[in-house]
C-alpha cells in the first residue's frame, strides 16, 4: 500500500520508493529507505507526521503517494 | 594554529557548542536552517589556541543543497585538522548517517553525542565505549547548553589533532634488516610511536600518548560506493548506501543504546502537535499567534481593558526619555541657529524618532525568538504546504518568509537550506514582500498616529497584506517563469522545548545592537544630510537657511511628489521620505522626524510624530493606510538588495524585484486609496 493510505497510530516496513533524483537522496538520507520502520501520528489534509528512528517528520501528501509501506 | 570544524545535523546544537567554546554570541533557533553559512571563532583553551569553524547544518554530505556543498568542501579542500561531529543523543540513528559519511572521508574526527541531559531525561542509556568501539571513533557525551563535557571533548579533540599531525609531520621510516634466520625483511616504524620515543621526557606523558592512539579515524563502517573525484554516484548507488549505513547504525544503536522511550511512542511534543498542527485549527492558530504578537507589541487597549500594551507602554518610556533629552540639548544651543538646527531638527528628530521604536521592536522580537525556539516555525511550515502547494508553492518557501519578519538579509540567506533551484530563486524574490522589523517603526507611527484604538489589527491586515502579495506574485512566477512540478515538503519537526533564556537574550541582544548601528551610523548620518538640504536652499537672498519650503530638498521632492498623487500621499515630504528608505527602511521615521521637527517638538513640548503633525502635510487616515502599503511592499533596503543580488548571483533578477516591487506597492496603495475615496473613506 502507498504511505499516504496509511493510518494513524500504525506502524509500517518501507518496501519501497518511486521517488527519484535529489528528492530521493534526501529522503534516503533522512532515513526513509527500504527496511525501516514507520509510525503515523497523524495523517490529515495538511500530510503526514510520522515518527522515523525517533525523529519525526512532516511529509506532504505528494511524497508519501510514492512511498510503498507493508503492515509491521 | 590548528582549525577545528564544527558539523552535525540541523539543529543539533553545533551553534550553542560554538558559543561556547569560543564565548560568542551568534543565534541560535530550534529550527532547521539558522546557520547557513561557515562562521569562525578563536578559542582559547589549555590544550592551546585553535580556529573554531561552525558549518551549517546538514543531513548528508551530498552535494544537494548550498550548504552541503559549503560543508563537504570545506572538509575536503580546507581541511581542518579535527572534524567535531556534533550527534544529537535524542536522535542518535538519524544523525549517525552523517557521521558515516564523514568518516568515509578518513579525515581526523571526534563524534560528541549532545543534549545528553534530554536522553538522560527520558530515560536513554548509553554504552559509549561500545559506541566508540563499533564505530572505530573517539566518542564523547557531552551538554552544550550547559557546558558539560566539553573540557573533556576538547581535550580528546586536541589529543587526535595531535596525532593527526605527528602522522602528517613523520615520515613512515624503513628499516631493512635479517631476522635470526638470514631472512631479510623490513620493519616500518611507526610514526606516532617514532614521535612518542623522541619527545617524551616522562614515562607517565609516554603511556598516555599510547593510551589514546585508538583516538584516530578506525572507523569501522560499511564499504560503501565512492565517487571518482569530478564524478558523481548514481541515485542507485546513493540508495544503495544509505541501506548499508543505516544497516550498520542499527546495530551499533542496537548494541550500544537501550532507548527509555519505544519506537513511535508518543512524547510531549506530539500531544502539543495534535493542536498545533491540526488540520482544521492549525492555521487559525497560526493567525492567532501572530495576532497575540501584534496585540501585545502595538494595542493600545490591550486585553480589551482600554490600557496601553507593554511595547505601547515601553514606547512612551523611550519618547518621554528622548524628550526629556531633546530638552537637556535644547538649552545649550541658541533658539533658531544653525546648530540648534542641526542637533535638535536633523539629529534628535531623525535618530531621537527611530530609537523611540526600539522598545516595541524588542517586544516583536521577542514574540519571534520566543516562536522560534519553541520550535514552532517548522510546524507553521507544514501547516502552510498545503495552502501555499495551491499557489504552485512548496511550504519550504514559508520558512524564509517567516525568517523576513525579522530582517530579509537572513531569510534570504536561509534560501540556502532549499535544494530546487527554482525555488530557491522564487523564494529569494518574495521575501522582500515580508514585513521586516525596519518597516516596523513606519507602521508604529502611521497606526498610533491615525489608528490608536485598533492599531494592532491594522498591523496585522498590513503583515498578512505582505504575505498574501508574496503568495500571488510566488503564483505568477510559478506560471510564466518558473514551470514545474512543486517540490515535495519533507521537514524534520524540532521538539518543543522551553525557551531557554540565554539563547533569547542573545537573539534580543543582537537585535538591540543592530538597531542602534543601524541608528548611530545611517540613520545618523542620513539625518545630518536631509537637515542639511531641507535646511538649506536658494531664497530671495540667495543661498542659504531657508524656509523649508524654499530648501533643495523641497524642490526635488515637489519634482516627484506627483508620481504619488493618485495614492493619496502626493506631497514633497512624503516623497522623500520614501526615497531615503531605499537605503534603509527607518530613514522612513527618520526622515519623517527631521522634515516635521520633531525634535524640536520634543524639546519644547515632549511630542513625536503625532496625528496632528502628521496631518500638517496632509496625511489623512486613508492616505496614511496607502503609505503604510506602499511602505511595507516597495523595493528592499540596500542590504537586502545586494544580498538577493549575491544569492541569486544574478544583477537581473535583484533590478527586476526591485522593480516590480515598486510597481506592485504603487499599484496596491493607489488601489487602496482610490476604492478607500469612492467609499467615502477619504
Amino acid at each position: 500500500m502507498q504511505l499516504v493510505e496509511a493510518k494513524k497510530d500504525s506502524s509500517y516496513v518501507i518496501v519501497g520508493n518511486s521517488e527519484t533524483g535529489k528528492e530521493r537522496m534526501r529522503l534516503d538520507s533522512l532515513g526513509l529507505v527500504s527496511g525501516e520502520i514507520i509510525t503515523v501520528l497523524s495523517n490529515s489534509y495538511a500530510g503526514l507526521i510520522v515518527d522515523i528512528k525517533g525523529s519525526r517528520l512532516a511529509i506532504c501528501k505528494s511524497v508519501a503517494e510514492k512511498m510503498e509501506v507493508v503492515n509491521a | 594554529m590548528r582549525t577545528y570544524a564544527l558539523i552535525g545535523n540541523p539543529n543539533c546544537g553545533k551553534t550553542t557548542l560554538f558559543n561556547e567554546l569560543t564565548g560568542t554570541s551568534q543565534h541560535v533557533g530550534n529550527w532547521p536552517g539558522v546557520t547557513v553559512e561557515k562562521k569562525v571563532g578563536r578559542l582559547h583553551s589549555r590544550y592551546g589556541d585553535a580556529e573554531i569553524v561552525d558549518l551549517p547544518g546538514i543531513y548528508s554530505m551530498s552535494s544537494y543543497s548550498i550548504e552541503e556543498i559549503v560543508s563537504r568542501r570545506f572538509i575536503i579542500e580546507e581541511k581542518p585538522d579535527v572534524v567535531i561531529d556534533i550527534v544529537e543523543a535524542t536522535n542518535i540513528e538519524r544523525n549517525l548517517f552523517l557521521t558515516c559519511q564523514i568518516a568515509e572521508l578518513g579525515v581526523p574526527m571526534v563524534v560528541a553525542v549532545n543534549m545528553m541531559d534530554e536522553a538522560e531525561k527520558q530515560g536513554d542509556k548509553f554504552d559509549f565505549d561500545t559506541l566508540s568501539d563499533m564505530l572505530g571513533l573517539p566518542v564523547v557525551p557531552i551538554t552544550a547548553a550547559k557546558a558539560e563535557g566539553v573540557h573533556e571533548l576538547m581535550g580528546v579533540v586536541g589529543m587526535s589533532g595531535l596525532l593527526a599531525e605527528i602522522e602528517n609531520e613523520a615520515e613512515h621510516k624503513v628499516h631493512d634488516g635479517e631476522d635470526e634466520h638470514g631472512h631479510g625483511f623490513q620493519d616500518i616504524e611507526d610514526p606516532v610511536e617514532h614521535r612518542i620515543d623522541h619527545h617524551t621526557d616522562s614515562k607517565g606523558r609516554t603511556n598516555a600518548l599510547i593510551s589514546e592512539y585508538k583516538y584516530h579515524n578506525h572507523y569501522k563502517g560499511p564499504k560503501t560506493y565512492q565517487a571518482e573525484p569530478g564524478d558523481s554516484l548514481t541515485v542507485e548507488q546513493e540508495t544503495s548506501n544509505a541501506e548499508r549505513r543505516y544497516a550498520f547504525i542499527g546495530e551499533v544503536v542496537k548494541a550500544s543504546v537501550v532507548k527509555g522511550k519505544q519506537i513511535g511512542e508518543r512524547t510531549r511534543s506530539d500531544k502539543i502537535d495534535k493542536v498545533m498542527t491540526h488540520p482544521v485549527f492549525g492555521i487559525p492558530i497560526f493567525l492567532l499567534l501572530m495576532f497575540a504578537m501584534f496585540h501585545v507589541t502595538f494595542s493600545e487597549n490591550f486585553l480589551f481593558l482600554g490600557i496601553d500594551s507593554p511595547g505601547v507602554w515601553l514606547q512612551g518610556l523611550a519618547e518621554t526619555f528622548i524628550g526629556w533629552l531633546g530638552g537637556a540639548l535644547g538649552t545649550l544651543f541658541i533658539d533658531g541657529s544653525w546648530s540648534y538646527g542641526l542637533v535638535i531638527d536633523g539629529i534628535l528628530g531623525g535618530v531621537g524618532a527611530v530609537l523611540s521604536f526600539l522598545p516595541q521592536i524588542l517586544v516583536l522580537f521577542l514574540f519571534l525568538t520566543l516562536l522560534e525556539d519553541m520550535g514552532y516555525m517548522s510546524r507553521a511550515a507544514f501547516i502552510m504546504d498545503r495552502l501555499l502547494r495551491t499557489f504552485g508553492l512548496s511550504g519550504k518557501s514559508f520558512l524564509p518568509m517567516l525568517m523576513g519578519f525579522g530582517c530579509s538579509v537572513p531569510a534570504m540567506m536561509a534560501c540556502r537550506t532549499m535544494e530546487n533551484e527554482n525555488d530557491r530563486k522564487l523564494t529569494l524574490f518574495l521575501v522582500p514582500f515580508m514585513s521586516c522589523g525596519a518597516r516596523a517603526p513606519i507602521l508604529l507611527v502611521f497606526a498610533a498616529a491615525f489608528f490608536p484604538s485598533n492599531g494592532d489589527l491594522v498591523v496585522m491586515l498590513l503583515y498578512v497584506l505582505g504575505i498574501v502579495v508574496a503568495i500571488l506574485t510566488g503564483f505568477l512566477l510559478k506560471k510564466l517563469v518558473f514551470k514545474g512540478d512543486i517540490t515535495p515538503l519533507v521537514i524534520e519537526l524540532p521538539k518543543y522545548r522551553a525557551p531557554r533564556i540565554k539563547s533569547v537574550g542573545i537573539s534580543l541582544w543582537q537585535t538591540m545592537k543592530d538597531y542602534l548601528r543601524r541608528a548611530g551610523t545611517i540613520i545618523f548620518v542620513m539625518s545630518v544630510v536631509i537637515w542639511f538640504f531641507s535646511s538649506f536652499g536658494f531664497g530671495p537672498e540667495g543661498f542659504g537657511l531657508v524656509d523649508i519650503e524654499y530648501s533643495m530638498l523641497a524642490v526635488a521632492g515637489e519634482a516627484i511628489a506627483w508620481i504619488f498623487a493618485p495614492c493619496g500621499f502626493g506631497f514633497w515630504v512624503a516623497a522623500v521620505a520614501i526615497l531615503t528608505g531605499i537605503a534603509a527602511k527607518e530613514a522612513v521615521v527618520g526622515t519623517l522626524g527631521v522634515l516635521l521637527k520633531v525634535g524640536e517638538e520634543e524639546a519644547l513640548e515632549g511630542g513625536a510624530l503625532s496625528g496632528a503633525v502628521l496631518a500638517s502635510v496632509g496625511f489623512t487616515p486613508l492616505s496614511a493606510f496607502a503609505f503604510m502599503t506602499f511602505t511595507l511592499l516597495y523595493m528592499p533596503c540596500a542590504a537586502a538588495f545586494a544580498t538577493l543580488k549575491r544569492e541569486s548571483n544574478s544583477w537581473k533578477w535583484a533590478i527586476l524585484q526591485a522593480l516590480y516591487s515598486v510597481c506592485v506597492a504603487w499599484i496596491v496603495a493607489t488601489v487602496v486609496f482610490q476604492v478607500g475615496s469612492l467609499c467615502g473613506l477619504a
